[in-house]
């Protein structure tokens, strides 16, 4: 039997990637406050009759669900605010780091005409280019050389 | 906020297009988008519009989709719906820095969305945007933090940014939150408790593993896990003892798993030979049926403790008559010792189970059966294809498949022997052979087609593939939406050694469209995963996709198409007839008549071959068209498609060839071949930076490489002569080689490089081609060493022969058709097999006996 020995349908082609449950409404709710929806008086909304279920297709199935929409899921707990404030003077912390060394960054000098010069010899776009240069003090030899290790 | 707002009956209608939305039933969706837009009074409600764009969108009608959400922004454009919704269209074409502008724009009017949140953080993370979606994830949880996924996806970005131990704070903080009772199972609770653990462990803090591991090992489901995980940890903190205790347990469970008895090994820390020797020896008395524990010492063990278990082990297998023994046993081959060990052993047992039907003859058990000596013959056989005695190896499987002509492995062999000795076309005939034997086996069927494919037989490997293929698809279609890339790859070079370079640049094409959807399919799983708390897979998924074109797969599609756009930039096609002539430039107008008459036949062939070919196409397009409408979920706007004659006549093909090149530079780093296909590709381009940073890595890698020789020599030579080279390009260039290589005199260097290694064919053709590349005065000397094949000499390979051959005939090595002739005579000596060195009209000759090449070449054999 030959057939036994066929791949099923690949999985991923099935999932249709538009429908990736993006959910639209929620969105809409959170804006404009919760309004009840009369959920009863839906009709059946089933576009088409279910599909015959294939043999080979439950590895397709689950991929289908994959993109299926879902509710977030809650957390009951109230303690919350410890675990939050945990998390909160670490971050400041970090941002501050990054923007000096930015800042020190920023104060380097640079030539326009070097930017240009990596940037055609080296076929790199222009803000690597001038990270490179800033990071070598506007030294553009020692740029080139560091880019061409 | 949007400018219009809907009564509450239209209202109520529209929050139903969502809900439609959301739960894929899209055609009750467009009936409420109708029921809102037949109210002239509504009938341009921006939001309503776009959302009837999105619905129709999901229903495979994109052009429509487009005008609709584009007319509706327009109608209201400081609407966060309208935005949103056309990030989430441009987003289900791909094109994701739109979509995050589009996100973007529809958060200045809702800066507090949720939704429009999250859906910027998925774009975030799909395109490795680490900062931001740690920004993003950061703004969900100061809204949200009530919500699960807020402190997963938070604690994720930090640990993609390789923030463990901030990522493992977060989870704990977030773990107590949770709600368990120890006694019921939570999948979910368990798996984010492993991940938890992997955090801890990639941070470093094994002690604090460790304690995590022992204090909710009971809500762990993944017993395996804990245990291997509880063994890793023991060795990282040098708790032997307890270690040991866990590696045995674990082997207990599967004695067949190579890891445990390495960590085994690094718990007891044997100090000789002897002691490592004796925890396999022990594990073998646990468990006598083990194979691992027999084959992992052959792997240390040397001399006579070797032939001693080799002897064990082989006597096992021949004796049970499994076929993969020699596999297992492939890894040992690149230490000599070892290889005539093996040798010597088996040709024994052959001569003693002839004679007396045991493995020795000093021997006092019990006879083999028949079947025994079958599977030493089928060992030999491999063995000596291995070590290159491709008439020996043929000696043995012809004995052992006239003793038992109906076994499928002994064809196979046969057909890798020739393969290996340079005989595609036999191979491919002994495979079919093969796969005639059971054309229900999917194995030796993609073998076959494999073999054709390497044969330029591409119609009959299709024809082949398409036993197993959808009946009522052509094949190559088939296997192209099966992403079926061996078959690809395999396509490209038979097409590319054609010289049918559209072809091949089809397949390469094909390929890296495969890579780009396989990036695409993750989307789907940032969600699903976070909700599914798969997290471990979904960190491993992450860091797959971030490599992914590391893959052989990629890495040959690319290499191939890098070659074939580098020879159409030295030989650019303007028209057909130029594909031609490259060809047929050294033949004589005999030759000619024939090629030509040959031509046209083929030619016709080829058009009634169209002919069909379009019939069938036609029909299996309005198949296709059938099955579309009635799957009209389904979406994915059509690619551009792949014209082979405007592939081939592209405008700039280095640039196209850069667009292959950097994902290897990027990933396949430490491959020599990355950094050569670079120079080659810049060194056209005449980028002097640039080609010194592809020698610089190439020489990292293995400094004497032929292939980095040539470029070496081709770069030396043109800085010395470039003129117009900007001050600064030219410091770097001088500082820098001379930091490198001290000299940089083309000649003198490719001297040096000549004498240093005079005893190596390959070093030699390069130094060769390089002499005359300089100087093409220097022919006949360069020939002369290119094509001597003395027996001292090292590196002599069918390969690098037909390479020399090939320069020969090229005139690459000054014009030297006879010499040619006389080396192509005095390889078919030392290479009888070999198709490339078969004396001229061999392949006609051969058609004429009606492929019986076999008896043919066989005769060769013997006259040897």
């Amino acid at each position: 039997m030959m057939d036994a020995w066929r791949r099923p349908e690949r999985g991923c082609s099935t999932v249709p990637p538009a429908s990736s449950g993006s959910p639209v409404s929620s969105a809409i709710m959170a804006a404009e406050g919760d309004v009840d929806l009369d959920l009863e008086a839906e009709e059946n909304c089933t576009g088409k009759p279910a599909e015959k279920p294939r043999k080979h297709d439950s590895g397709a199935a689950d991929l289908e669900r994959v993109t299926d929409y879902a509710e977030e899921k809650e957390i009951s707990s109230s303690d919350l605010e410890t675990a939050m404030s945990v998390i909160g003077d670490r971050r400041s912390r970090e941002q501050k780091a990054k923007q000096e060394r930015e800042k020190e960054l920023a104060k380097v000098t640079i030539k326009k005409e070097d930017v240009e010069l990596i940037m055609s010899e080296m076929e790199i776009s222009r803000m690597v280019a001038e990270r490179s240069l800033r990071e070598h003090m506007g030294n553009v030899v020692e740029a080139l050389v560091a880019l061409t290790n | 906020m949007p400018t219009v707002t809907l009564p509450p009956k239209e209202n109520a209608l529209f929050k139903r297009i969502l809900r439609c939305y959301e739960h894929k039933q899209y055609r009750n969706g467009l009936k409420f988008c109708k029921q809102i837009l037949s109210n002239p009074k509504f009938a341009e409600h921006g939001e309503t519009l776009a959302m009837k764009g999105l619905t129709l969108n999901c229903l495979g009608k994109k052009e429509e989709a487009y005008d609709l959400v584009r007319r509706g922004l327009r109608n209201d454009l400081r609407s966060h719906v309208c935005w949103h919704v056309y990030g989430l269209l441009q987003r289900s074409d791909k094109k994701y820095d739109e979509a995050i502008k589009c996100y973007r724009n529809a958060l200045k009017w809702d800066k507090d969305n949720l939704q429009i949140l999250r859906d910027l953080s998925l774009l975030q993370i799909q395109m490795r945007d680490l900062e931001g979606y740690r920004e993003t994830r950061y703004q969900l949880l100061q809204l949200r933090p009530a919500q699960r996924a807020s402190w997963i996806g938070y604690a994720i970005a930090y640990h993609l940014l390789e923030d463990y131990e901030m990522a493992a704070k977060i989870i704990e903080e977030f773990r107590k939150t949770q709600q368990t009772s120890p006694d019921k199972v939570d999948y979910e609770y368990s798996e984010l408790l492993l991940y938890q653990n992997q955090v801890l462990r990639e941070a470093g803090l094994y002690k604090e593993a460790l304690e995590h591991l022992s204090n909710f090992e009971k809500q762990i489901c993944d017993k395996l896990a804990v245990e291997e995980t509880r063994g890793e940890l023991m060795l990282q903190l040098e708790r032997l003892e307890e270690a040991t205790e866990v590696y045995h347990q674990l082997q207990e469970r599967n004695p067949e798993n190579w890891s445990y008895y390495h960590g085994l090994e690094k718990a007891l820390k044997p100090s000789s030979v002897e002691e490592r020797h004796k925890i396999y020896e022990d594990a073998w008395v646990k468990f006598p049926k083990g194979l691992v524990p027999r084959r992992l010492p052959l792997n240390f063990l040397s001399g006579e403790k070797f032939r001693e278990c080799l002897d064990r082990y082989l006597r096992m297998n021949f004796s049970k008559g499994c076929p993969p023994v020699f596999t297992t046993l492939k890894s040992l081959y690149n230490d000599k010792e070892k290889v005539a060990i093996i040798e010597e052993l088996v040709v024994g047992y052959e001569t003693s189970l002839k004679g007396c039907r045991m493995f020795n003859q000093n021997d006092d058990g019990k006879e083999e059966p028949p079947t025994t000596l079958l599977w030493v013959q089928y060992f030999l056989a491999q063995h000596y294809d291995m070590v290159s005695q491709q008439t020996l190896a043929l000696e043995y499987i012809n004995a052992a498949i006239e003793s038992t002509p109906t076994l499928i492995e002994l064809f196979l062999i046969k057909a890798k022997i020739y393969k290996h000795a340079g005989n595609i076309k036999e191979a491919a005939q002994w495979m079919d052979e093969a796969q005639a034997l059971d054309t229900a086996d999917r194995f030796i069927n993609s073998k076959c087609a494999k073999y054709m494919l390497k044969a330029g037989m591409i119609k009959e490997a299709e024809e082949m593939c398409s036993k197993f293929t959808r009946e009522g698809a052509s094949a190559v279609e088939n296997l192209n939406e099966m992403q079926c890339m061996w078959f690809q790859t395999e396509c490209a070079l038979a097409y590319k050694s054609m010289n049918k370079f559209g072809e091949a640049l089809k397949k390469c094409h094909e390929i890296e469209r495969h890579f780009v959807e396989i990036t695409d399919d993750q989307f789907d799983f940032h969600t699903y995963c976070m909700r599914k708390m798969t997290l471990r897979s979904y960190v491993d998924l992450l860091k797959l996709e971030d490599v992914l074109r590391m893959h052989p797969f990629y890495y040959k599609a690319a290499t191939n198409a890098i070659q074939i756009y580098l020879s159409l930039h030295d030989n650019p096609l303007t028209d057909d007839s130029k594909e031609l002539q490259a060809d047929t430039a050294n033949l004589s107008d005999k030759e000619l008549k024939k090629l030509r008459n040959k031509q046209r036949r083929a030619q016709k062939k080829a058009q009634l071959e169209e002919e069909k070919k379009n019939a069938e196409k036609e029909k299996q397009l309005k198949n296709q068209k059938k099955k579309k409408e009635d799957d009209d979920e389904e979406i994915g706007g059509p690619k551009e498609e792949l014209v082979p004659d405007k592939l081939v006549k592209v405008e700039n093909p280095l640039e196209e060839a850069v667009k292959f090149l950097m994902p290897l530079k990027h990933l396949v780093k430490s491959k020599i071949d990355t950094h050569l296909l670079a120079f080659e590709i810049y060194f056209r381009k005449e980028k002097y930076l640039l080609m010194l940073q592809s020698v610089k890595r190439a020489v990292a890698i293995d400094p004497d490489h032929p292939w980095l020789h040539q470029c070496l020599v081709r770069f030396f030579k043109g800085v010395s002569e470039s003129k117009e080279l900007p001050e600064v390009v030219r410091t770097v260039l001088k500082q820098e080689i001379t930091r490198l290589f001290g000299d940089s005199n083309a000649k003198s260097f490719n001297q040096a490089y000549l004498t240093k290694h005079s005893n190596s064919i390959p070093h030699r053709l390069a130094a060769a081609k390089m002499m005359v590349y300089l100087d093409s005065t220097t022919e006949t000397k360069a020939a002369e060493l290119a094509i001597s094949l003395d027996e001292s000499l090292n590196n002599r390979t069918i390969l690098i022969c037909t390479e020399v051959l090939e320069c020969l005939r090229s005139g690459f090595l000054g014009d030297c058709k006879e010499r040619a002739e006389v080396y192509r005579a005095e390889c078919h000596k030392l290479y009888p097999y070999t198709l490339a060195f078969m004396p001229p009209g061999y392949e006609e000759n051969t058609k004429i006996a009606n492929g019986d090449v076999s008896t043919e070449t066989e005769e060769l054999a013997n006259e040897m």
